[in-house]
Parts: structure tokens; sequence; C-alpha cells
């Protein structure tokens, strides 16, 4: 027993010493690559990496699965869009009407179109939109599989593997130009920048490995874990100036091919799939995250993470962030654990924007890299638990709610994070 | 025990409260501000900014929304006694100073002068200097605004020189097609071409010399006057500018060429040829015109 908790105190300190020098799988990512966010772990602002005890403990922290003590499946399906998204969606049929209004003045006088008040409605929206980020994410299905495998020398290990697809799109206007005081000329050179990715599918397998360490000062129990995911997805990045589209012949040949299509244009599902092949980029990649928790006492949890430890996409390396967290249990350190409530609060600081996706934010001030969370279950040892989260991730405000019932939960989560304020949902079965 | 419970039970509650409120607001979105902008495009907006602020002191309200517009001038030019005042004139001058302050920021190359008047006061050609990335439409718009303004300056000292002489207003028959009406006020039957021109003062000559060269870059002969424009001000022509926006509006839409085509015809054909065939039959030669003008002349 000693010289395990040694050799796991050694893989300790040596990882350690390596998170503190440098990480040497940096990358600049200009492509998205999906992050599959947990409803959770949104709610409470991102604060994860010590908590991490579910299937999402695949995208985390991949010591968190050796918290599960028997086999586990998950299947889940999960949106987010932008609250901006959101707003112009409930809006989308006056948008529509205004743009069939507008069109129609443009095939009576081409010329004055500019001047009519249907084309003002649409500059009007055009500049409401230029400050919105429109964006949507999809997780469609998501399935992963968690079973217990032999110890070994002491340590209880667990192995898993997940499967999931993703779909991205989105669509943000950029102001550029001059800055006219007409409205209408302002508007005309800017960049509407248009953003798709697909995850074909993203494989990853994990294994973990748990051992009591009750020798040790201030440990309890120990976990760390490895992650290896493999991706195959497409992705189009475009962008064009509003102006470029009044001239719709040269528009559609300069940023889309047509070629593959019959007649030009997309009259079934078939060509639609050519059309997506002919005009996205598909690239493979692959990552290794690496992760520990340390549970000092039955209410205080740490973690670290090394994310994409090694990756690359495509001819890219994914950014490389590290992440230590810590979880408390107040209630439990109050010994005031009881059936009704029980209350987790958790922080984690990363070293980078701590989501792949958010490599090319900024991240001026420590609060860019401060993720905090808090959650409260009411009935925790019952199959019908309802959960509240509040956190504050990277600065901005987030919460969530769950709703569980035997097998399936029900959650929603309202998400800010440099990029937009995002709304999410999901459905789980949890077997 | 109870007393300890509930002062850790408000420690916590309180650390958390902190903990949580505690970022709000420390971190923005990236969002572009003007601070942020490359400081060539800041002094681009400025100087247009600056350009558009002296066009409204002008009272010149014209926007180019409306390309239809265009091709007719007359909807679009003011009253000629409104631009004759000086301090419109003074305005005018700032807008199109500030125009090519927004092309100077911007690293914009005008092509070399062709021609001819206005040669000797334009500096060395920027034509070496390498665009910084003024958008098209941008482009097309500033030369727009140019050739606007330099047929208004061009309308401003015809009239500011006038007095009883000539004086230029708007057309009494208003579907002769012109934008202005370009005419003396004396009576000149029977008189010869140097009995005209005699009547002519030397401000008011300077001022028929100037205009030409500003509408058309193009030079009129008259007692061996030259054009008397501000080489800091004054670097190109009305038709110049307005058939540089044409060019441009094609790289955009065919639809905006065919509509920017007519402005181009109407500078060209009732303002431009229009006051040159009047000066020439008052006894001015000319001397050098863009190939296009003196075909529509003659």
């Amino acid at each position: 027993m000693r010289s395990s908790a040694s050799r796991c105190a050694g893989v300790l300190a040596v990882l350690a010493v390596f998170v503190i020098g440098p990480v040497g799988a940096s990358g600049d990512a200009k492509a998205p690559t999906l992050l599959n966010r947990g409803i959770r772990a949104m709610g409470m602002g991102e604060a994860y990496e010590a908590v991490a005890n579910d299937s999402s403990a695949f995208e985390y922290n991949p010591a968190g699965i050796a918290h599960f003590r028997r086999f586990s499946l998950d299947l889940f399906m999960q949106g987010r869009a932008t609250r901006d998204l959101a707003e112009e969606a409930a809006e989308f049929e006056d948008l529509t009407r205004d743009i069939d209004a507008l069109v129609g003045k443009a095939e009576g006088d081409p010329a004055n179109v500019l001047t009519t008040p249907e084309a003002q409605v649409i500059v009007d929206r055009l500049e409401r939109i230029r400050a919105e980020n429109l964006k949507g994410v999809a997780h469609v299905p998501v399935a992963s599989v968690v079973l217990p495998l032999p110890d070994v020398a002491g340590i209880r290990l667990v192995g898993g593997a997940s499967v999931s697809n993703q779909v991205l799109v989105g669509a943000r206007m950029e102001r550029a130009g001059l800055r006219w005081g007409s409205p209408v000329l302002d508007v005309l050179d800017d960049d509407i920048v248009l953003q798709a990715a697909a995850d074909i599918l993203t494989v990853r397998a994990a294994v973990a490995g748990e051992m009591d360490l009750p020798d040790l000062p201030l440990i309890d129990r120990a976990r760390c874990g490895l992650s290896y995911r493999i991706i195959s997805r497409r992705y189009m990045n475009d962008r064009f100036a509003i102006i470029d589209m009044l001239d719709p012949e040269a528009f559609r040949a300069e940023h889309f091919d047509t070629s593959m299509l019959d007649d030009g244009s997309i009259d079934s599902f078939a060509d639609a799939l050519d059309f997506l092949e002919g005009n996205t980029t598909k690239e493979t990649g692959f990552g290794i995250d690496a992760g520990f928790q340390v549970d000092h006492t039955d209410y205080l949890t740490t973690a670290l993470v090394l994310r994409n430890l090694a990756s690359k996409l495509g001819d890219e390396k994914f950014p490389a962030t590290r992440t230590i967290a810590v979880a408390g249990r107040p209630l439990q350190f109050l010994k005031m654990d009881n059936a009704l409530l029980d209350v987790l609060v958790a922080a984690s600081l990363s070293n980078g924007a701590g989501d792949d996706f958010l490599v090319d934010f900024r991240n001026r001030t420590i609060a860019d890299k401060l993720h905090l969370g808090a959650e409260a279950t009411l009935f925790p040892r019952s199959p019908f638990r309802v959960t509240g989260r509040i956190g504050n991730n990277q600065g901005f405000l987030t919460a969530g709610a769950t709703v569980r019932l035997a097998v399936l939960e029900v959650g929603v989560a309202y998400y800010g994070d440099l990029e937009a304020d995002w709304l999410s949902g999901n459905v789980r079965f949890v077997f | 025990m109870n007393r300890w419970r509930a002062v850790g039970r408000l420690a916590s509650g309180l650390l958390l409260g902190v903990l949580i409120a505690m970022p709000f607001g420390c971190s923005s979105r990236d969002e572009m501000r003007e601070e942020d902008l490359p400081a060539a495009v800041q002094e681009a907006n400025r100087a247009l900014a600056a350009a558009e602020a002296a066009l409204k002191a002008a009272n010149i309200e014209i926007s180019f929304e409306n390309v239809s517009e265009l091709d007719s001038l007359r909807e679009v030019l003011p009253d000629p006694d409104e631009l004759a005042k000086p301090e419109t004139q003074d305005n005018l001058e700032v807008a199109i100073t500030e125009f090519y302050n927004v092309f100077d920021a911007m690293e914009v190359s005008l092509d070399p002068l062709e021609l001819m008047a206005l040669e000797r006061n334009v500096p060395a050609s920027p034509a070496q200097l390498k665009d910084l990335g003024l958008s098209t439409s941008d482009q097309a718009l500033v030369h727009l605004y140019l050739g606007y303004l330099y047929a208004l300056d061009a309308v401003s000292r015809l009239q500011q020189a006038g007095e009883d002489l000539f004086q230029i207003a708007y057309p009494r028959d208003l579907v002769s097609g012109k934008v202005y009406e370009f005419q003396l006020l004396v009576d000149i039957q029977g008189m010869s071409p140097d009995e005209v021109i005699a009547l002519f003062g030397p401000e008011q000559r300077q001022a028929v010399l100037d205009a030409v060269a500003l509408l058309t870059g193009g030079k009129i002969n008259v007692g061996g006057l030259t054009p008397d424009l501000d080489p800091t001000v004054f670097r190109r022509s009305a038709i110049y500018h307005v058939a540089q926006a044409v060019l441009l509006a094609n790289e955009i839409s065919p639809q905006l060429k065919n509509a920017l085509d007519d402005l181009d015809t109407t500078v060209n054909e009732q303002l431009a040829a229009e006051i040159l065939r009047e000066v020439e039959s008052w006894g001015f030669t000319l001397e050098a015109l863009p190939a296009e003008l003196l075909n529509i002349v003659q």
C-alpha cells in the first residue's frame, strides 16, 4: 500500500512540475474545435474540473470517470443557441416578411430600393444584428459507456468511451470600412462572417484509476485519468461584404461551388450532402487530455487538468490549457449533511480560455480565466431530484436547473462566455 | 456548538456570495472600439466625419443611398444662390479637403493626371503608395462625393463672380434636360466674340477658367490666364471623380454601374458640356479637354 501511495504521489509531483512549466502543445486554432459543454457544467460557470463525476468527465476531467462504480450508459441530446439567435429567431417571421417586401420593391424599382421604408427596416435590423452573435450548436445524439475494470496494484480502474457528433452554424456581422453618418452607407461594406462546422464523428476513449491514500497527509483519495479523442469533421468559414450581394450571380460564383448540383439548386437531401461536401473542408485530428482529482476530505476536492496535452487537427494543434480547480461541500464541512439539500461550490482557474472554441478571444484579466459555480440539489439521495445552479464564467453570469426522475433528466442552462450569452437545453437518459 | 455552526453558515454564505459576485463586470466581450482600429482607419474616420460635418454646415443634404436620383442632377443640386455664399464655398472646400484626407489616410492612390489644367498644381502623384484596404464601396462613395462637391464649387465660383454679366440658375424650362442654365444677362446680339469677352472683367474670366478646370480638368484660354486653384485642396476634377466612381461601381455590380453611368452622362453632357458650349460662344477658346467631352461639345 505504501509503495502504491508513493508511486501515485510521485506521478502527481511530476505532473505538477510539468503543469507549472510551459506547456509544449500550444496552438492557435482559427477554426472551431467543438467542445461538448455539459448542462451541469455550464450552469456552474464551467467550474467543473474538480466536480466532474458523470459522463461530462470525458470532456472536463478524465479522472472523473473513476467515480463510476458500475456499468453506466448515458444517452443525451443537447442544443445550444446564443441568446441573440433565440431573439432573432423569435422575430424570424417579421424578418422574412420585411425581406419579401424589399425584394418586391427591388424588382419594381431596383435603383430606388435603398431609400424605401422597407430597406430602412432591414438596415435597422442589420444595425441591431451587427452587435449580435448568431450561433447555434446541436449535439445529436451523444452516447457514453463506462465500466469498471479489474483492479491493478490496489488501483481501482475504470474504462469508458463516448461517441458524439455535433453541428454548429453561426453568423455574425463585423463592422468594416469607413464610419459613414448614413446607416445605409455605413452598413454596405460590413462583413458577414459565416461559420459552419460539423463533427461528423468524435470518439473518445478514457481510462481512469482511483486509489485510497489513507497514509498521506491531507489526502484521502486520488484519481487520475487519461483520455484520447479522435475527431473527424467538416467546416466552412466564409466572409463577405454585404455589398457583395448586390451582384447575386458573382456572389454565388465566388462564395459557393454549385458545380456538383444538376440544375444549380438543392432539390434533395442528396443534393444537400453533395453541396456540403463541395463547400466544406474535411479534416481529422486527435487530442489527449490528462486529469487528476484529489479528495482531501469528504467535503473538499482539488483537481488539475491538462487539456490537449498533445493534439492535432488538420494542420494545426488544439490550444492547450491547464486548469486547477477546487470543489467543496459546505454542508458536509458544517456537518449538516442531510437528505433534503446538498450544496456544492466550485472554482477553477484556467490558463487559456479553458475552452477550445474561445482561443481567439482576449484573456486580459484574471476574471477571464476564472470560473465559479454553486449547485443546490433538493432530495439528493432520491430518484427524484431538482437541482439549481448559478455561476460566473469568465466574468459572465451562468445559471441552470435540472430535474431528474429515475433515468430521465431534463436540464436547461443560461451561460455567458467571452463570445456570447447562450441558452441551452438537454434531455438525458442515464442507465 | 450551534453558535459556531451559525457563524460557519454565515461565513460560507458570505464567501460564496462574494466569490460569485466578485468577477461580474470584470470581463468584457471583444468589441472593436474606435481606439482599437489602426491609426490610419481612425484618421480616415475622423476626416470623413469632418467632411460630413462641413457638408451639413453648408446645408448640403445629399445621400447617395438613392442611386436613381443621380441620373437627374437637378434633383440633388442646391440653389446656386445658396452656393454663392462665401461661407458655403468655404465649407465645400473643407469637405473636399477632408475627403482627400480620407484617401490620404488610407493611402488610396489616384490615377496620374492625363489633363492638364491642374497638372502644375497637383503634388507628386501618390500612385506608388500601397492601398491599405479602403473598400470598393467606400472608395466609390468618396469619389462620388468629391465629384459632386467639385461641381458645386464650380457653380459657386460662377455665381459669385457673375454679378450683372452672367448667372447660373435652375432652368426655366424643366423639360430641357439641363441641370443649370448658364447664361449672360446682357444682350449680345450683333456683338462679335471679342466684343463679348471684353465684357468680362478679370475676376469673371478667372471664375470661368476655374469652373471649367474644376468640372472637367480642362483648360480654356482667355488672355493667357491660367486656373487659380489651391493645389492643397483641388487635385482632380468632377468628371474624373465621377468616372472613378463608375469604374468602382462596376466592380460591385452591373446595376449600380448603370445607375452611375447616368450620373456620368449628366455631369458630362448637361453640366460640363453645357457650360463649355456657352463660354465658347462668348469668345473663350477651348484649349484642352478630355476627349469624350470634346466630342460632346463639338
